[in-house]
């Protein structure tokens, strides 16, 4: 038997998320570096708690981050755009 | 293992026992919600507890749903949690019911079985633990008083049993187990300290704020399908945990039951009468007369109805003529009570198939009598004689 987790049910841990939130996302964030200036805005804003500041700008957690485009909207110096997921 | 504590001798009606075999299995918490016929379960331990005798932490809930849901969050956080519930009882608390068994959290739940309504009534009936049979329960039903404490204290070894981790129900008719008084047999806290001693070496993953976890996180997809799989092997290999728990408990304390099944003089039977629940001890009287009466009679009695004795119930079969059901209960699209239709379903593991009849009785809390239990008997043996009969008689109303 194909066996991935160490649990015998339904627990996670923090290495490992159990399910991707994010899965079945049309459109993910993201953002241009040089123009955010780290105000913080998404992350207040974000309906999921994806967007975490990365030290030089604040992005979005692509395992959870549903794609609603809000931090996108929201952002003072428009530098998050929305781009289309692909499959490949 | 030998046993070294004294037995005190009780008259206990089954609610008593239940609450005595729970006082010695030193549970951490019990939530329990009063419901009619497990009520008197419930206010024996409430005395203990005012007595000073129970340790356990009692928590007042208000309802079923509660009551599950708090002792979901004992046996999570690494204690042990007992609950006990009736009928419309079981069906209140059927999504923690649910979530008990999916995140696999040990524990014991004790059921006086009652109808479930409507019709709406307070008497015996085995149809609410039989609902929830696929819930991934693992159910006992037990034959009388001695077991169902007997039965509990076993249920700890194996629910918390590191290779099985799933929560147990000891199931006993309602009135006619709950409220009738019996011989009791109490052996002492340190034998049963004892024999539950191994559970104390074995770890399981628990809530700890030293080391955080989700505890039943989102799941889909395969990862679902592994938890399923898991669970289900659980199911499986209790089995032979259950035969393996019954040998060493009959070992210390002199009382065995056969595990997954009891067989009573089944060896050179032709005829082979099924029960589950208290009015097994009725059939046995008539095993008794009607092999006075020279005819190769026996009976099996299924002790664990989840997982089902399926590779033990077909070697029991095996080389049987007729095969007969006694059912309190009804599967509703089948026309059968669910023994019955277990039972059918295990025997096509046999090469040859017994004939096969499903007795449906003792609904509504009616009496299993001696004289419906003697009139399978003759049923079943004039059809080994050529006397054809229908697969499903309603003893009651025929």
């Amino acid at each position: 038997m194909r066996y991935q987790s160490k649990y015998e049910t339904a627990w996670a841990d923090q290495d490992r998320p159990l399910a991707n939130t994010g899965d079945w996302r049309a459109q993910r964030p993201v953002t241009n570096t040089q123009k955010c200036c780290q105000c913080g805005w998404c992350y207040l804003f974000c309906p999921t708690g994806s967007i975490s500041d990365k030290g030089t700008h604040f992005s979005a957690d692509l395992d959870y981050c549903k794609g609603c485009g809000i931090c996108a909207r929201v952002c003072l110096v428009q530098a998050i755009v929305m781009v289309r997921e692909e499959k490949g | 293992m030998a046993k070294s504590g004294r037995n005190e001798l009780k008259v206990l009606d089954g609610n008593k026992a239940a609450a005595h075999a729970v006082l010695l299995c030193r549970p951490d918490v019990v939530a329990i919600y009063p419901i009619t016929p497990q009520t008197t379960l419930l206010e024996q331990l409430c005395q203990f507890k005012a007595d000073g005798l129970l340790e356990a932490e009692l928590v007042e809930v208000e309802g079923e749903n509660s009551a599950m849901s708090v002792s979901i969050g004992t046996s999570a956080a690494g204690g042990r949690a007992f609950t006990s519930t009736s009928s419309m009882g079981l069906a209140f608390m059927y999504d923690t019911y649910l979530f008990a068994a999916g995140q696999r959290v040990p524990m014991v739940m004790a059921v006086a079985n009652r109808e479930a309504a409507t019709p709406h009534t307070v008497s015996c009936g085995q149809q609410d633990t039989l609902l929830m049979k696929d819930c991934g329960w693992i159910q006992f039903y037990v034959e009388n008083c001695q077991e169902i404490f007997d039965a509990i204290i076993m249920a700890y070894r194996l629910s918390e049993d590191p290779e099985i981790l799933v929560p147990v129900n000891v199931c006993y008719d309602g009135y006619y187990l709950s409220h009738l008084t019996e011989r009791v047999e109490i052996p002492s806290q340190e034998d049963v300290d004892h024999f539950l001693a191994p559970l104390s070496q074995s770890r399981r993953t628990v809530l700890d704020p030293e080391n955080p976890l989700v505890f039943a996180s989102f799941t889909i997809g395969e990862l679902y399908a592994e938890y399923r799989h898991k669970h289900s092997v659980a199911l499986n290999l209790a089995k032979t945990k259950i035969d393996e728990i019954d040998a060493e408990f009959k070992k210390v304390f002199g009382r065995g039951y056969g595990g997954q099944i009891e067989e009573y003089r089944t060896e050179d039977a032709d005829i082979v009468l099924i029960s589950m629940g208290s009015h097994s001890g009725t059939a046995k009287v008539i095993i008794d007369k009607k092999r006075d009466e020279g005819l190769r009679i026996g009976l099996i009695k299924i002790r664990s109805f989840r997982p089902f004795p399926r590779e033990r119930l077909t070697t029991a079969l095996k080389g049987k003529k007729a095969v007969a059901t006694i059912d309190r209960s009804v599967c509703f699209g089948w026309g059968s009570g669910h023994l019955f239709q277990e039972v059918k379903a295990a025997a096509s593991d046999l090469e040859t198939r017994p004939l096969l009849f499903g007795f449906i009785d003792g609904l509504g809390g009616s009496d299993i009598t001696l004289d419906h239990i003697e009139r399978v008997a003759d049923i079943t043996h004039s059809a080994t004689q050529g006397k054809p009969h229908k697969e499903i008689t309603w003893l009651a109303l025929e």
